[in-house]
């Protein structure tokens, strides 16, 4: 019962009537003296105990501390903005790279086009191995180029075969083709003329 | 030499003085550490929440109205923190095992260097601990801060009657605990 009342007094929930009558039995009542004192004493040692000496270097580096952690936030403020900024020239980037991608793909689409019709058109002309060589015959004149075409060109496994057949230079020899001159290609010529091959 | 008056730091903090703010930190660091230490009963978490307060009292000062004392802010401001720290640790530790880690740490990087000290405040912050954050708060500025009820209604928003009742509870809890060691 001393108890409550003691906790009340301390909490200052009494009335000033009661806290009255408190005080005064506290100057007669040995037991209730005792029971408070004992109360307060626990109090104010809990008190010192919360309160003991420290190592005054924490508080020393503390303004440091707080300047390095405000620092280091102020530079986080502006994240957003920077993130922002990384943002807009990745999109940027991103952006004008697809449409980069796109014109090179674009113009590689034109170039594929060109060479699909180029390679129909060179396709044709490189139906078989012989004609193939004959690309190398392109340094000679028209005239001649033609005449070599009239003759191989009608159907090039069978002129490979006479040719291989009558012991005539074979003209798979590029080397050959490209170093012969123009003399020599008209000996050739008329060297296959005179083999009555067309 | 007459201490300048917290009024003036204020003023001349607003005015550019890095000094005048160094000075208040010096003037208030050491019991907004002892209030949230005892609210959170660890130096590490204590260390946290006073530079938390720190810090906004730099970047807040300039919206402080003088329509209260400046340690009544500062303690409203630990009250708040504290609380809303003990709250995020609470969620925390839901998700969390190395709880027991923490608490080794936090012994050893205390700044009691006295052993027995160490023991002693290790029993008080253990018998807060036992305490509702709020009752330990008010229980933390009557017992240890020393301060009225008027001042503690006007750091948490309190009404004195409300206040006297949380106390009495606290005080009762902490007797009860005390009895029992």
């Amino acid at each position: 019962m001393n108890r409550e009342e003691i906790l009340k007094y301390l909490s200052d929930l009494l009335t000033d009537e009661e806290r009255k009558e408190f005080e005064k039995r506290l100057e007669t009542d040995a037991e209730l003296k005792n029971e408070y004192e004992t109360l307060a004493n626990k109090l104010q040692t809990l008190k010192q105990n919360a309160e003991p000496e420290t190592n005054e270097i924490y508080f020393r580096n503390l303004q440091p501390s707080i300047r390095a952690k405000r620092n280091k936030r102020s530079m986080w403020k502006y994240v957003p903005q920077i993130s922002f900024a990384i943002t807009a020239v990745i999109v940027i980037y991103l952006f004008g790279f697809s449409s980069s991608i796109e014109k090179k793909e674009s113009s590689f689409a034109l170039d594929t086009a060109i060479i699909s019709n180029l390679g129909d058109e060179i396709g044709d002309y490189f139906a078989t191995p012989l004609e193939e060589e004959f690309l190398y015959l392109y340094s000679i004149s028209d005239s001649e180029e033609s005449s070599i075409e009239d003759i191989l060109l009608l159907n090039g496994e069978t002129h490979i075969n006479e040719l291989d057949a009558y012991e005539i230079p074979v003209i798979d020899d590029y080397e050959f083709l490209e170093n012969i001159s123009e003399s020599e290609f008209e000996a050739l010529l008329a060297e296959i003329d005179n083999f009555n091959l067309l | 030499m007459k201490e300048k008056p917290d009024f003036e730091l204020i003023k001349n903090f607003l005015a550019g003085s890095e000094q005048a703010f160094n000075e208040l930190v010096k003037r208030y660091q050491t019991r907004i550490y002892w209030h949230a230490r005892r609210m959170l009963g660890n130096h590490i978490d204590a260390d946290e929440v006073t530079q938390e307060v720190l810090i906004v009292l730099y970047d807040k000062l300039k919206t402080f109205k003088f329509n209260s004392s400046l340690y009544t802010w500062i303690y409203r401001i630990t009250s708040t923190r504290s609380l809303n720290y003990i709250r995020k640790k609470k969620i925390k530790s839901l998700f969390s095992i190395d709880d027991v880690m923490e608490k080794e740490v936090s012994y050893e990087r205390d700044i009691i260097q006295n052993i027995d000290d160490k023991i002693k405040l290790d029993k008080v912050e253990k018998l807060l601990q036992e305490l509702p954050p709020k009752q330990r708060e008010i229980f933390i500025l009557k017992n240890f801060e020393e301060l009225s009820y008027n001042e503690i209604s006007e750091i948490t928003g309190k009404s004195v009657g409300t206040l006297k009742a949380n106390y009495f509870h606290a005080l009762k809890k902490i007797t009860e605990k005390m009895e029992n060691e």
